[in-house]
């Protein structure tokens, strides 16, 4: 169900930033494509009724039967930070464009072809 | 390893960077950084080719859990390769960038530190890292001058850009999910290769470096790129990036995959070569010519690989990366819309232009000759035929191209004679054949790869 629910938001997202003319929305998709991908990295890690991956001496037996990989949270957080910054830099590309511009459609902007 | 330090080296020069003022201390700085990275590197280089890979944990944690940073003696000369590239980039781009230097110079380290990073690691998770600070670099280089043109050029990247990491990113998690680990080493043990569903993933990772590659379906943005970025940053696009991008796919198959024969690469390979060559004739900008014609060189360097011509393609990879960084140079020496050029770069120019055509003597004549004898030893002569055709083609642009120029005042500049030094140091096709087959066998021993970085 997650599975499915997470590659249409894929879906979208690749729709979004390959077949919008705004810019902004390019963006956006961008961002959608991209919490998709940290979506199905979460769910790669989880694991139902799951502990923190602690292991302590007491709970040794039962930490190795239900604990979670730690790996996707770290590389979900990583992932994350990289976003955050590509998002940051393209919305100061276009409010550039905007200004440079005074419009956000991509054929107006588009003067390099092939 | 004292090349895992060169990248810590670049990454806080870059941000110290930021704190001065002078332009002159800014790109003392900046130069000594990269040389003392290249160093670095050269000096483990050294240390690999006498006494096998190296590994250096970081922050100590044994290599199929923690990230590590592998040298082979293939990864250790494509990063020497890619320092020495970007030391020359960063000598000449003072003559051209005069305002904003402080920015300039941050994010010209900060994309060869991702480079170098790409090159160096072993673990796929942390590519996907270093790949993003690289791209994200090179989009803010490309939109550096902030006019119409450049911004257009910089938003392109970033899109094309971004999508293409998007699908690594998928690659990885799914590889994750499917063997448990990010290891490159351990990945090799893992994996199966009969396994369908592995290799339509390790498509997926390639189909991400064949977009920032440029080559057949997805070559549209470079020629965009490139004409609408500045001399020097259209330079390190073509010199460092591409050679990154060829690193990597070349590392994945060879190495993760062991797969030789690639018969679609191939094909696309061909595409890429005869495409682009035929629209670097119908052009009539300097700075597109040029990209165009670069992205027909790298269809000579994915022809030879994915035909198994491994010290052939290596060779040629040199070649290409090292005359390509000599053209870009050479016409970033002609001030803005005056097509007058100075007469060293010219004849750097010429020099290049008739080495990538394959004029006897020179360099990329014997790495193509290489290729196409290689080509008709595997009886693949459809092959040979096109890619010696194509060959004759590249006369015509370059020449194109040379005939735009006059001749202008007579000025120095470094960079560009240390260039031309090194393509007739590659002419010496003999000395170097034996360095290239070293190589080949290093990259032909996965197993070796797998053994020197875990250490069981």
């Amino acid at each position: 169900m997650m599975h499915i629910f997470t590659i249409t938001m894929i879906i979208i997202g690749f729709y979004g930033v390959l077949f919008k003319g705004n810019i902004l929305k390019k963006v956006m998709g961008l961002n959608v494509l991209t919490n998709g991908i940290n979506l199905l990295l979460i769910i790669v890690g989880y694991r139902p009724d799951g502990i923190d991956a602690i292991a302590l001496p007491s709970n040794i037996g039962y930490f190795l039967k239900s604990a979670v990989d730690p790996l996707p949270q770290a590389l979900v957080l990583t992932s994350i930070v990289i976003d955050v910054s590509v998002t940051a830099f393209a919305l100061v590309l276009c409010y550039k464009l905007f200004k440079n511009f005074k419009t956000l459609n991509i054929k107006k902007i588009s003067t390099l072809r092939g | 390893m004292i090349a895992a330090y060169s990248i810590p080296l670049l990454i806080s020069v870059s941000f110290i960077l930021l704190v001065f003022k002078n332009g002159k201390i800014i790109k003392t700085l900046s130069i000594l950084s990269i040389f003392f990275s290249l160093c670095f590197v050269l000096f483990s280089s050294v240390n690999v080719f006498y006494s096998g890979i190296g590994t250096f944990a970081v922050s100590g944690f044994r290599p199929p859990f923690g990230i590590v940073l592998v040298l082979d003696k293939f990864s250790s000369s494509i990063a020497s390769l890619i320092l020495f590239l970007s030391l020359m980039i960063v000598a000449f781009s003072s003559n051209f960038v005069k305002e904003k230097i402080k920015e300039f110079h941050t994010l010209l380290l900060l994309a060869v530190a991702g480079s170098l990073g790409i090159v160096m690691t072993g673990d796929i998770f942390n590519m996907f890292v270093f790949t993003e600070i690289m791209s994200v670099a090179t989009y803010a280089l490309v939109g550096f001058a902030t006019r119409k043109k450049n911004l257009e050029a910089a938003f392109k990247y970033l899109i094309i850009g971004s999508v293409s990491t998007a699908f690594m990113l998928i690659a990885i998690v799914l590889v994750y999910s499917q063997l448990g680990t990010l290891n490159m080493a351990d990945i090799i043990v893992k994996i199966n290769l009969n396994d369908k569903i592995l290799k339509i993933i390790f498509s997926m990772f390639l189909l991400s470096f064949c977009v920032k590659s440029a080559i057949f379906p997805f070559y549209i943005w470079k020629p965009d790129v490139i004409s609408g970025s500045l001399e020097p940053v259209a330079t390190f696009l073509v010199g460092v990036v591409s050679t990154t991008t060829v690193y990597v796919i070349i590392r994945v198959l060879y190495t993760i995959l062991g797969v030789y024969y690639s018969t679609w690469l191939s094909v696309l390979a061909i595409m890429t070569m005869g495409l682009g060559a035929f629209f670097a004739l119908l052009q009539d900008d300097i700075k597109r010519i040029l990209a165009y014609g670069s992205i027909s060189q790298l269809g000579y360097i994915f022809l030879a690989f994915s035909s198994s011509l491994i010290f052939q393609g290596l060779y040629h990879l040199a070649n290409n990366a090292i005359i390509e960084t000599l053209l870009f140079l050479s016409i970033g020496t002609i001030p803005l819309h005056k097509k007058r050029i100075e007469k060293v770069s010219m004849y750097g120019f010429l020099l290049g232009a008739l080495s990538l055509t394959g004029i006897p003597p020179l360099n990329a004549f014997f790495s193509k000759f290489f290729i196409i004898a290689g080509l008709l030893e595997n009886k693949l002569f459809l092959y040979a035929i096109i890619s010696g055709l194509i060959s004759i083609v590249t006369l015509f642009y370059y020449m194109k191209v040379y005939f735009m120029f006059k001749k202008g005042e007579k000025r120095i500049y470094w960079p560009v004679i240390i260039l031309i030094a090194f393509v007739l140091l590659l002419s010496f096709a003999p000395v170097w054949l034996q360095f290239f087959e070293g190589i080949e066998d290093d990259l032909l021993a996965r197993y070796e790869y797998v053994i020197g970085v875990l250490k069981p």
